[in-house]
């Protein structure tokens, strides 16, 4: 069977999965101890040791709670040291539940004694605690009683010591000294008991006993031997109970160095055998989950390195028996691509690698046969072939470029595969045929034949060429063979070639030039070699003619440029003349409306005055009925006035040409607007006895711009036709449509007044103009309201036209655009329209951009 | 009888109005910058204030917006007066807090009636 390539791959696949699963089998193992032993730590561990720490501090209570109760018993203390002492049975059941064979062999014998023990001795020492209580608490008693005995009070020993006699007193003093030396010892003897102290006491004793005979002897009344008697029957018992009181207290602190001594020696056998066997246990199972641990690495880092050596290994096998044979395989492969038909491969292996190169060498084999077959006609078509794709190819580069040395240059590259030469020249005759102009040699190998030489016709080789119309084919041995023959050649012959071949080249039939071949081998030019030629020849003729008229107007269109340029700098500098003149005028005419402006301001603020004044004093006058000096008055508020009003239409204009005057936009209804416009100008109107009506649709609707000017602009019309109607009808009528495609509101004021002829209507909107100076005298105004209507319009983007016939009365028709977008709109002499005027004021400007701009 | 302050600067401005006003039976007190206006506001507690714009020291802008922000003054009505009667001046007027607006030179019967509006009601 072939060891063929699949069964490789599929064996070393194979093991990688084999490695790949062992791998895992072993992480999971792995896993599985670590688990177990996890959980023996949670499930036992764990609980043992929490246990064994719960039984160290539970003896610790015992013992605190003992030493508590002995100093002070309560029912609280005495419960607590039950619950304890048991519960330290209950810890030893659940200890003993969670141990291992040998802890139970080791511990539980004498963890169970140890708790019963305790228990027992616990109740004891609590039972004697409680004993001693009560026996201290009745001997104070006693001891008081005792006291009183001895001596009862100050009062009483006054008493004594005037019915016994001075000398009984001190007797009774050193009683009572003995039995508080006796109680104390005995305080001092229950606080930390020693043999000297016990001694004291019954020294002290034997002492009372001496004293209380002492006074028994003294006694004179039966009252005070009967007093000495019970006094000693008293401290009889009560030397009983002292003792019995110290006996306790002494069997008591044996019991409870016993009780303690009990508890350490549970404490060492918890430590011993409980606590230090659970930590060695459970650092046991630690250092065993580690150990796991580090081994799975160890386990996992081998494998990762066997699996990288594997891949490895797989390239390298790959590379050797797969790519490297397939890279000498491409290798080969190119070469015959190449032509090289000896390319062959090794072959090595006998895998399908093996049988591609065996089946390659064939192939190769069968085709170098073949080709070698074919070689021979092919050579015979290939001839006529390269002349065709020659052609073709020369043709394209003919139309592909004006240029004529690009031309030539591919030309010559292009020809030396059909035509032999070893130096190519092209000659280009003026029209006159008297000289011919070197315009290409293929190369600088003949003397005085360079390019751009100029030579003359008559006698040379190009000349007898041109002469016959035809291809001439020279050829010769030495100069001497030739030299009388052409002026030209000598030179080529010199150069060492020994066959010339000369072409025509023809453009409409008129010989424009020729091609010179020469070789330097001395086989003259075939005919096929010429036919080929002049073939050639056509199209570089065509290419010749083409450039020479490409260039002819080219010429033409440069002359016409350099004049186009010329007049255009011309024109330039004419403009930033003209332009320099304007920004002067503009300047000029800003700085005259800046004074203007702040002239008006400076004159209102008298005029203010003088109004003011005057209608108070008409007030004053009216009061005190002094009525001749009102009609004069009334016509220096009049006169003031009407300056007022020429100052606020001057202050407006010039802000208007200073470019101050802003727009204030808002949105407002077109309605409410006439009707205030309506209801200002009535008074106006009616007194030259006039009927205003006034048509504004309901559904007009709103607009977005400067409501402020319109209503200016309105009561202006308005006001002016009243002044120049007389008994007549004026109309005001509002119409909102599409113009040019804006929607446009058009406010129309009409009357029946004196109207006016073309030519002044011509110069109406300017400033300072009225019809005529007479109709100022007769109608007053300032002249300036039409003007300034005129620019409100403009800034907010419309036209006011007047139509108008001398006697019948004039039309003002103001048309806006419905919305504005923003408060920038131009000045008026920029959107001038063309049945308009120019503002005297800024028309200097104005002409100058008209005439740039023309 | 209400008591209006006029702010003003302009002497013969001030003394006309001030006559006018007094035939017309208001009580007038004076300030004659914005300044001294501020502090005559809080002194006098007027009815309504007239404050020109143009005044040193404070103007008059700045004035009301004082007048507007203290919790002693800001109920008393402010008229505005300016003699620029330029576009956006009202705007500017009512914005700094003043509640009504009239342009210089004045009509003094529309400021008349203007102040008749502005004026606390009486109780008749």
């Amino acid at each position: 069977m072939r060891n063929s390539i699949a069964i490789k791959l599929v064996l070393g696949l194979g093991l990688f999965l084999a490695l790949f699963f062992a791998a895992a089998g072993m992480s999971f193992w792995q896993a599985e101890a670590v688990d177990k032993k996890t959980e023996a730590i949670v499930q036992v561990l764990l609980p043992k040791t929490n246990l064994a720490y719960e039984m160290e501090i539970n003896s610790n209570k015992t013992k605190i709670w003992m030493l508590e109760y002995i100093e002070n018993p309560s029912p609280v203390l005495r419960a607590k040291n039950v619950a304890t002492s048991s519960q330290f049975e209950r810890y030893t059941r659940e200890y003993l539940r969670l141990a291992n064979a040998d802890e139970i062999a080791n511990v539980s014998t004498v963890l169970d004694e140890m708790s019963i023990e305790l228990i027992s001795k616990s109740a004891t020492l609590m039972n004697q605690a409680d004993a001693k209580k009560s026996l201290s608490e009745s001997l104070d008693q006693d001891f008081r009683a005792l006291d009183r005995l001895a001596l009862i009070d100050i009062s009483s020993q006054m008493e004594l010591r005037k019915s016994y006699g001075l000398d009984k007193l001190p007797l009774l003093q050193i009683m009572q000294t003995e039995i508080a030396e006796i109680n104390s010892e005995m305080g001092a003897y229950l606080r930390s008991p020693n043999l000297s102290s016990r001694d004291e006491i019954s020294s002290h004793s034997k002492e009372f006993y001496e004293s209380i005979s002492r006074f028994n002897g003294m006694a004179v009344t039966a009252e005070e031997a009967q007093r000495a008697e019970s006094l000693e029957a008293m401290f009889r018992t009560t030397e009983i109970s002292v003792t019995q009181l110290l006996d306790l207290k002494d069997s008591l602190d044996e019991n409870l160095a016993a009780f303690l001594d009990q508890l350490v020696e549970l404490d060492g056998i918890l430590r011993k055998q409980v606590i230090i066997p659970v930590h060695l246990q459970m650092a046991d199972a630690r250092d065993a989950v580690h150990s796991i641990d580090a081994q799975t690495n160890r386990v996992t880092l081998t494998l990762l390195i066997v699996g990288i050596g594997l891949v490895f290994g797989g390239t390298l096998m790959v590379f050797s028996r797969i790519s490297h044979p397939v890279n000498k395989l491409v290798e080969a492969s190119n070469k015959v691509t190449a032509g090289d038909l000896s390319a062959r491969v090794e072959v090595i292996s006998n895998d399908e690698i093996g049988l591609l190169g065996a089946a390659f060498n064939e192939m190769v084999a069968n085709r170098e046969q073949a080709e070698s077959a074919l070689v021979l006609s092919e050579e015979q078509q290939r001839r006529l072939a390269d002349e065709n794709a020659v052609n073709a190819t020369i043709g394209r580069i003919v139309n592909s470029s004006l240029h004529l040395d690009d031309v030539y240059d591919a030309f010559t590259q292009e020809v030396r595969t059909v035509v032999r030469f070893d130096w190519l020249a092209i000659s280009i005759l003026d029209r006159e045929l008297e000289h011919q102009r070197i315009d290409y040699v293929s190369e600088q190998l003949v003397p005085y034949l360079r390019r751009g030489t100029s030579l003359g016709l008559k006698g040379s080789f190009v000349g007898a060429v041109v002469e016959h119309r035809a291809c001439l084919v020279e050829t010769f041995d030495d100069q001497d063979a030739i030299e009388g023959k052409y002026l030209t050649v000598s030179p080529i012959a010199q150069a060492g070639f020994h066959s010339i071949l000369g072409v025509p080249l023809f453009s409409r039939d008129r010989v424009i030039g020729a091609l010179v071949f020469a070789s330097a081998e001395k086989i003259p030019y075939s005919e096929s070699e010429t036919a080929v030629a002049r073939n050639v020849a056509e199209q570089v003729a065509g290419a010749i003619a083409n450039a020479q008229i490409y260039a002819e107007r080219q010429e033409a269109q440069t002359e016409l440029l350099r004049a186009h340029d010329e007049l255009e700098n011309r024109v330039l500098e004419r403009t930033l003349e003209l332009e320099k003149t304007r920004d002067i005028a503009e300047e000029a005419t800003r700085a005259k409306s800046q004074f203007l402006a702040t002239m008006s301001h400076e004159l209102r603020t008298p005029l203010n005055a003088v109004i003011g004044y005057s209608e108070l004093l008409i007030d004053e006058a009216t009061e005190a009925n002094n009525t001749a000096s009102i009609p004069d008055l009334e016509r220096i508020i009049a006169s003031g006035k009407h300056l007022l009003t020429l100052v606020n239409d001057i202050l407006d204009l010039a802000r208007v040409e200073a470019g101050k005057m802003d727009l204030f936009i808002e949105e407002f209804s077109i309605s409410s607007v006439v009707e205030e416009v309506r209801v200002v100008s009535e008074t106006l109107i009616s007194k030259n006895r006039n009927k205003l009506t006034v048509d504004c649709p309901a559904n007009i609707g709103s607009m977005q711009t400067d409501q402020v000017k319109i209503r200016q602009m309105l009561f202006n019309l308005l006001s002016n036709a009243g002044k120049f109607t007389e008994h007549g009808k004026i109309s005001m009528r509002v119409d909102r449509e599409a113009i040019d495609g804006v929607d446009s509101v058009i406010f129309t004021v009409a009357d029946t007044g004196i109207g006016m002829t073309p030519a002044v209507a011509k110069k109406l909107f300017q400033p300072f103009t009225q019809a005529d100076s007479s109709t100022v005298r007769k109608y007053g105004g300032s002249g300036l309201g039409l003007s300034l209507c005129r620019s409100f319009s403009h800034m907010m983007g419309g036209t006011i036209t007047l139509h108008t016939t001398l006697g019948m009365g004039s039309t003002f028709v103001i048309s806006l655009p419905a919305t504005i977008d923003g408060p920038e709109l131009d000045l008026p002499n920029t959107s001038g329209a063309a049945d308009e005027v120019p503002d005297s004021i800024s028309s200097v400007a104005e002409e100058i951009k008209q005439r740039i701009q023309v | 009888m209400s008591k209006l302050l006029l702010i003003e600067d302009n002497e013969m401005n001030r003394d006309m109005l001030t006559r006018r006003l007094e035939r017309k039976g208001y009580e007038i007190s004076i300030a004659v910058d914005g300044k001294d206006g501020v502090m005559k506001a809080k002194a006098d507690n007027p009815d309504l204030i007239l404050m020109d714009m143009s005044l040193p020291n404070i103007d008059g802008w700045e004035a009301t917006r004082i007048i507007k922000g203290s919790q002693e003054t800001r109920h008393i009505p402010v008229i505005a007066l300016t003699s620029h009667a330029m576009a956006g001046d009202r705007e500017r007027a009512l914005e700094v807090g003043c509640d009504e607006y009239d342009t210089k030179p004045i009509d003094f019967f529309r400021l008349l009636t203007k102040i008749e509006n502005l004026l606390p009601k009486k109780a008749a």
